[in-house]
């Protein structure tokens, strides 16, 4: 038997165990439940590929470079190896080719293997550790081929590359059904063609968490099969790359998460197995080791603990960090929805709010009638049915908050300077039910949301403007998918347009100290809006010293998800992080545009920065003007 | 200058920039130290309430403490007294020993029972000796204390033994009337003045311009009862460790403590709970359980002590429900000034070693003049 | 004596004292949960009044699983209602106070009353336990003021009222209130055995005016009182020496009667 027909069987037995494997890998997933796909996005893989995936890799230069090299390389082998040797074709131009592309791949492997000597503490090490070998055997095995297949054969070393031929096989073929580190590459482009949120490769925000069906008893996400079948898939699409891990607040902070260690406790849930693979960082103070799941035990506590789930902040920094796309997220928030809606296991403070939210519609347990008690010196119309305006104010929980108040203050004060027809909700405004629905009270949620779009019904306006970005977040992204469809702009969109109009005129802020600007997750991440702050900054002759992480990258106040309420304990609080962040830019001041990271920025002690709202910034230029 | 303000003309100050008044102290030194205490005010001979034979009678029952009648208790002895008419009596009927004047409180009769102290939970041979002086007397009111003490459950039994109409948890009441909160103290409800009334704590002033005869009865005969409830005593405890949800005194310390020790020192003398705000609780000075605040507890300490607290929002949510806020801060300025009936400027720990010594010598001192008074 | 005892809880319509949402009554609730603690599921939760009450979906979700409801008749008599259906139970357990309505906690005396058994209120703990002679007793630990507890022991039967702070914790969840079920019994006709005053609600909520003997001062000492009422709070004691601080700090606590001593 000739080399040739060696490798030709090589690769037919190759493909036959990919394809057995698979098959028991696709089970796995097919076991999640049943989701809406578009069989087309499978031929949307190479945009999505190239475009969505790479724009997020590229932030890495190194790495997207070394990956381009490897995958391409491998590819171009592997399809070329198909040709030639599958088909039994034997072409020595083909081998050329072949030799090509293997050099290709051997070059990009060979940085693989530079990076993964001093790896930097985010990735996994385990499994990942070992494959610049078996692909740089791979690679090495197919040179040696198509070199000696050209030349004569010395039989030892046709022996030799055909070894080396099928470790990288083993590697490729076997690893992929069995679970190993190369499963990403097939996950990864199947999770391309079937994500959960296909409107992400239409450059869309989609940020929206999608409504529970309370009504066919769907609780949220117990055990694995509980996820879809195409968020299971997604979770083998992980690269252990530690991308997310690296901008988790809650991981900053010493809180027991890591949502990399979270994506791959779900995938030993998935395959029935446990943590002691691992070979990453551990939630911060829990031990690896002692996690177990299968596709239909419960995962909390046995395969993730309730302290892990509850520490998310629902910033999204992994989600917009992580190059396989996937939804953290919405995965934490599954969770959660089971935790309080079958078990009512909700930690810290959060349970006294939540009965807050049922019982009086506010989350401090305020009457509705107080809400606006700060307004009353102000001359603000109320809106009423059959009182046609504008645009209708809507100030939010901040409302109850002494401190908040100043800058919703500041804000009716510029509407009124710009001659803005507007009016408050007054007492018909209650919570929109974001809290609620970030600690998985999807019930209270879609209670409170109901109300809410009886009430936005009764009204004749064209816009809401808000200055809290939750607020807006909930109306403007998740009330649709409940019938509610508003024009929802934030109060610095606002204040920027007003500006760039001509209608709000603006002075040169009086502001001396250096200042930075912080961008809450659910205006920047959330909603993509990050210049209109900036630009309202530059209209008042500030000029914003940016902090390491900011605009869509930016590091989380901590504010966010109900995690203030459930409080979980770690080494450092994630405002406190923030606020060093602020000090390493060397701002005096730090500019907000949320009552959430006003009082969080606020509760740090000691010397700090001052935290003063944009509205409050524009307001004091035009006292300066006047 | 229409809104003058009105201030005791007789304490010095200066108004400071932030509106608040400012005592002077190296004046206030030299004055009574004794200022306030009640114990010492001038006690003027006061008239009697009537000198008319009793027609009928209001009677007043509560449990005493360690000999002396509470605040609560004197108001329920009071409550009997201002809606008497010159011809009804007062009774008083004092479960537990009494080592003071009742005829001071109002009382123109007084049955002391002093083996049916609070301390023991006997209520089926309370409520029988109280029945039977229902019977004696056929008082047309009797008002209680509705205390957690032993009083509340009382007049629970023996309304529901005698079916009687009755009022409780009482918040304003005159010759005619009751008022009570209406669901959950939304609203209030008023009725005619039934014959059974306990009162809520602070519905009538116990201060009276009148006394009350004050003839010592001789007790009946404790009735042998047996008791279907077995009386297994209280639990020893230690005033540190009360939960703070149910402290009435609370020694709490912030960022601005330095040492630990001292604060439980001070707390003990002062036989407060231990709380903490959170930036002492992230530092590890205290539990969890100590930290009050938004995303701790809230309390409703009628006396609180803020030592080195700034008095952010999150920890003033949880002091909303405490009547007297007495802060110690080196800065004027903290947010908590505005928040406390008094502030004191100065180092936490010097003024907490001051307080602890003045204390713990008015303590001894207050000791001594009372074990003279028995 | 059988060897299971029979726990049944009572439950009332619950109102947010700010919004008057209805909700379950917080005692109750407190109540309910001790309740599981001693029997489990085995526990009966009663409800005398409609079945349509909002607020019976908030204890569904409480974890209730299923609660019996006696209509009430025109007398509207909880008690005697309660009384019948309940006389074969051992431990009955109340909250302290009901929030709707004047919330008296007569009711477990009441109760008590009418079915000739003992009551104790203010109750934190309960545990049952078979005695030597083939009945059931329990060991009550019972609430008192200033952090103090007191331990009774009783056999049963009898009612228990729950205090608000009885270590447990409530756990709302949504799927317990749609798995729950209300389970209508037939209305027992009942004589009336607890009068009510005659209770007139005001609509406005007032603060209530203290009862004050009537003294005839003089306009100096009503001056005075007027002066030293305003002299409340605010205050800031900058100066003088660590010493003096402390006295203001005494004084104050003193004039306020905050100590006693
Ligand atoms: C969501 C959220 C929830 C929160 N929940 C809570 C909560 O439940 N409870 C809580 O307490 N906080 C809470 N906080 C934190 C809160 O905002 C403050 O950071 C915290 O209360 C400050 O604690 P502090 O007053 O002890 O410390 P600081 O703010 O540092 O104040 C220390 C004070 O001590 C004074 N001081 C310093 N040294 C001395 C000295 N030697 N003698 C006398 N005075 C001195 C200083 O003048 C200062 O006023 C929360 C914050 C957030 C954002
Ligand atoms: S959303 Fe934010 S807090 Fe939550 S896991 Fe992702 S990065 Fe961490
Ligand atoms: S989840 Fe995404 S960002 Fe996190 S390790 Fe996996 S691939 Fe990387």
């Amino acid at each position: 038997m000739s080399v040739a027909v060696a490798v030709t069987v090589l690769f037919w037995v190759s493909v036959a165990t990919l394809a057995i494997g698979l098959a028991r890998r696709a089970r796995l997933w097919r076991s999640g439940r049943e989701a809406t796909v578009e069989w087309t996005g499978l031929l949307a893989v190479p945009k999505r590929y190239f475009v969505d995936l790479h724009h997020v890799v590229a932030r890495d230069p190194y790495i997207a470079n070394t990956h381009i090299a490897t995958a391409g390389g491998a590819f171009a082998a592997l399809v070329l190896v198909a040709i030639n040797y599958g088909l039994g074709l034997y072409a020595p131009v083909l081998d050329w080719a072949i030799l090509l592309a293997a050099a290709v791949m051997l070059t990009g492997v060979y940085f693989v293997w530079m990076r993964r000597r001093h790896p930097p503490l985010r990735l996994s090490r385990g499994a990942w550790n070992r494959l610049p070998y078996t692909l740089a055997a791979f690679a090495l095995g197919l040179a040696l081929l198509t070199l000696v297949s050209s030349q004569t054969l010395s039989a030892g070393i046709a022996i030799a590359a055909l070894a080396l031929l099928l470790a990288g096989s083993a590697e490729l073929a076997l690893g992929i059904g069995a679970g190993g580190p190369m499963k990403h590459a097939v996950a990864g482009l199947l999770h391309l063609a079937f994500h959960p949120r296909p409107e992400r490769f239409a450059g869309v925000r989609s940020t929206a968490l999608s409504p529970l069906a309370l009504s066919n008893n769907d609780f949220g996400t117990r055990t694995p099969s509980d996820f879809l079948w195409t968020e299971l898939l997604s979770f083998d699409a992980c690269v252990e790359c530690g991308k997310c891990e690296q901008s988790c607040p809650a991981f900053g902070a010493g809180q027991p998460l890591n949502p990399k260690k979270l994506i791959q406790d779900l995938v030993a849930g998935l395959s029935g197995s446990n943590d002691s693979a691992y070979a990453g960082r551990p939630y911060p103070g829990i031990p690896i080791g002692s996690h177990r799941g299968a596709l239909s035990a419960a995962i909390i506590p046995k395969l993730i603990e309730a302290e892990t789930v509850w520490s998310c902040t629902t910033c999204r920094a992994c989600v917009e960090e992580c190059p396989m796309l996937i939804e953290h997220v919405d995965a934490i928030v599954g969770m959660r929805r089971s935790l309080n809606l079958t078990q009512g296991e909700v930690p810290g403070t959060a349970p006294e709010t939540l009965c807050n939210l049922r019982e009086t519609e506010t989350q401090g347990g305020h009457a509705r009638t107080a809400r606006y008690n700060w307004v009353i010196d102000l001359d603000v119309s109320v809106a009423a049915p059959g009182k046609p305006v504008d645009l209708l104010l809507i100030a939010g929980e901040g409302a109850f908050d002494m401190r908040y108040q100043r800058t919703l203050r500041a804000l009716v004060k510029l509407l009124k300077a710009a001659r803005v027809d507007f009016a408050i909700l007054g007492e018909r405004e209650r919570d929109t039910g974001d809290t609620a629905r970030r600690l998985g009270d999807e019930a209270t949620f879609q209670a409170l949301a109901k109300r809410n779009i009886e009430t936005f019904a009764s009204l004749d306006f064209k816009r809401i403007v808000t200055s809290d970005p939750h607020v807006l977040h909930s109306l403007r992204n998740e009330y649709p998918a409940l019938g509610g469809k508003y024009t929802v702009v934030h109060h610095t969109a606002l204040l920027a347009e007003l500006a760039e109009q001509g209608k709000l005129q603006l002075g040169k802020s009086a502001e001396a100290r250096a200042l930075t600007y912080h961008d809450p997750c659910y205006l920047g991440r959330y909603n993509g809006e990050t210049e209109a702050p900036r630009a309202l900054l530059r209209k008042l002759g500030i000029e914003v010293r940016e902090m390491q992480r900011s605009g869509l990258r930016g590091r989380c106040c901590g504010g966010g998800g109900g995690a203030p309420l459930t409080d979980i304990p770690g080494k450092q609080r994630i405002p406190d992080i923030r606020m060093a962040d602020a000090r390493d830019a060397g701002a005096d001041v730090i500019a907000v545009a949320c009552p959430q990271c006003t009082a969080m920025l606020e509760g740090v002690a000691g010397a700090r920065a001052e935290v003063l709202d944009i509205a409050e910034l524009a307001a004091a230029s035009l006292e300066a003007r006047a | 200058m229409s809104d003058v303000k009105r201030v005791n003309p007789r304490r010095p100050y200066r108004m400071s920039p932030a509106g608040l008044r400012r005592i002077v102290l190296g004046e206030i030194a030299s004055a009574d130290p004794h200022i306030g205490v009640t114990a010492h005010e001038a006690q003027q001979a006061k008239p009697l309430r009537t000198r008319e034979p009793a027609k009928r009678w209001h009677m007043a029952v509560a449990h005493s403490d360690r000999g002396r009648l509470d605040d609560h208790a004197r108001e329920a002895i009071a409550a009997a007294s201002i809606l008497a008419t010159a011809d009804t009596g007062i009774v008083a009927v004092i479960l537990g020993e009494l080592h003071e004047n009742a005829g001071e409180l109002g009382a123109d009769k007084i049955v002391v029972f002093p083996d049916l102290d609070a301390s023991r939970f006997q209520p089926q041979r309370e409520e029988a000796v109280v029945h039977a002086l229902l019977d004696d007397f056929k008082p047309a009111h009797v008002f209680m204390p509705d205390n957690l003490r032993g009083d509340g459950d009382l007049g629970r039994r023996l309304i529901a033994k005698d079916e009687a109409v009755a009022a409780t948890h009482v918040i304003e009441l005159d010759a005619r009337h009751v008022s009570v909160g209406w669901s959950g103290g939304a609203a209030i409800a008023k009725a005619p003045l039934p014959r059974f009334v306990l009162l809520a704590p602070g519905a009538v002033d116990a201060k009276l311009p009148f006394v009350g005869a004050g003839e010592l009865l001789p007790a009946p005969k404790l009735p042998s009862v047996v008791e279907a409830y077995r009386d297994l005593g209280l639990e020893p405890m230690e005033t540190a460790d009360i939960a703070l949800e149910e402290a009435d005194f609370i020694v709490s310390a912030g960022n601005g403590v330095e040492n630990v020790e001292t604060l439980g020192t001070l707390a003990r003398t002062l036989g407060a709970a231990v709380g903490a705000s959170r930036v002492a609780v992230d530092e590890g000075k205290f539990s969890r359980d100590k930290q009050i605040g938004a995303s701790g507890k809230s309390v409703n300490a009628t006396t609180y002590f803020a030592i080195g607290i700034s008095g952010a929002v999150q920890h003033l949510q949880g002091i909303k429900g405490c009547r007297h806020v007495i802060a110690i801060n080196r800065d004027g300025g903290a947010p908590i000034v505005k928040r406390a009936d008094l502030t004191v400027i100065g180092d936490a720990e010097e003024l907490m070693q001051a307080l602890i010594t003045r204390v713990s010598q008015a303590r001894e001192q207050g000791e001594v003049s009372r074990s003279k008074d028995e | 004596m059988s060897n299971a005892f029979t726990v049944a809880v009572l439950i009332s319509a619950g109102r947010h004292p700010v919004s008057g949402a209805p909700r379950a009554c917080r005692g109750d609730a407190v109540a309910m949960a001790l309740g599981r603690r001693m029997a489990g599921d085995g526990v009966r939760v009663v409800h005398a009044g409609a079945a349509e009450e909002p607020s019976l979906q908030d204890y569904l979700a409480l974890g209730a699983g299923t609660i019996e409801v006696l209509p009430l008749g025109n007398s509207g008599d909880a008690v005697a209602a309660l009384a019948s259906h309940l006389k074969s139970v051992d431990v009955i357990l109340t909250g302290s106070n009901a929030e709707s309505g004047a919330g008296s906690g007569l009711l477990p005396y009441a109760l008590a009353r009418a079915l000739a058994r003992p009551v104790v209120a203010n109750v934190l703990e309960a545990r049952v336990q078979k005695t030597a002679v083939e009945g059931w007793d329990v060991e009550i630990r019972q609430f008192l003021p200033k952090g103090q507890r007191r331990r009774i022991g009783c056999a049963l039967p009898l009612v228990i009222a729950v205090h608000p702070l009885a270590p447990v914790q409530l756990k709302y969840a949504y799927a317990r209130r749609v798995s729950g079920r209300i389970e209508r019994f037939p209305e027992t006709p009942a004589e009336t055995c607890v009068v009510q005053p005659g209770w007139t609600v005001e609509t406005a909520s007032r603060r209530p005016i203290r009862l004050k003997a009537r003294e005839t001062k003089s306009g100096h000492a009503r001056m005075q009182a007027a002066v030293v009422a305003e002299a409340k709070g605010g205050v800031v004691a900058f100066e003088g020496s660590t010493v003096d601080k402390a006295q203001v700090m005494l004084n104050y606590l003193r004039e306020h009667r905050l100590v006693d001593f």
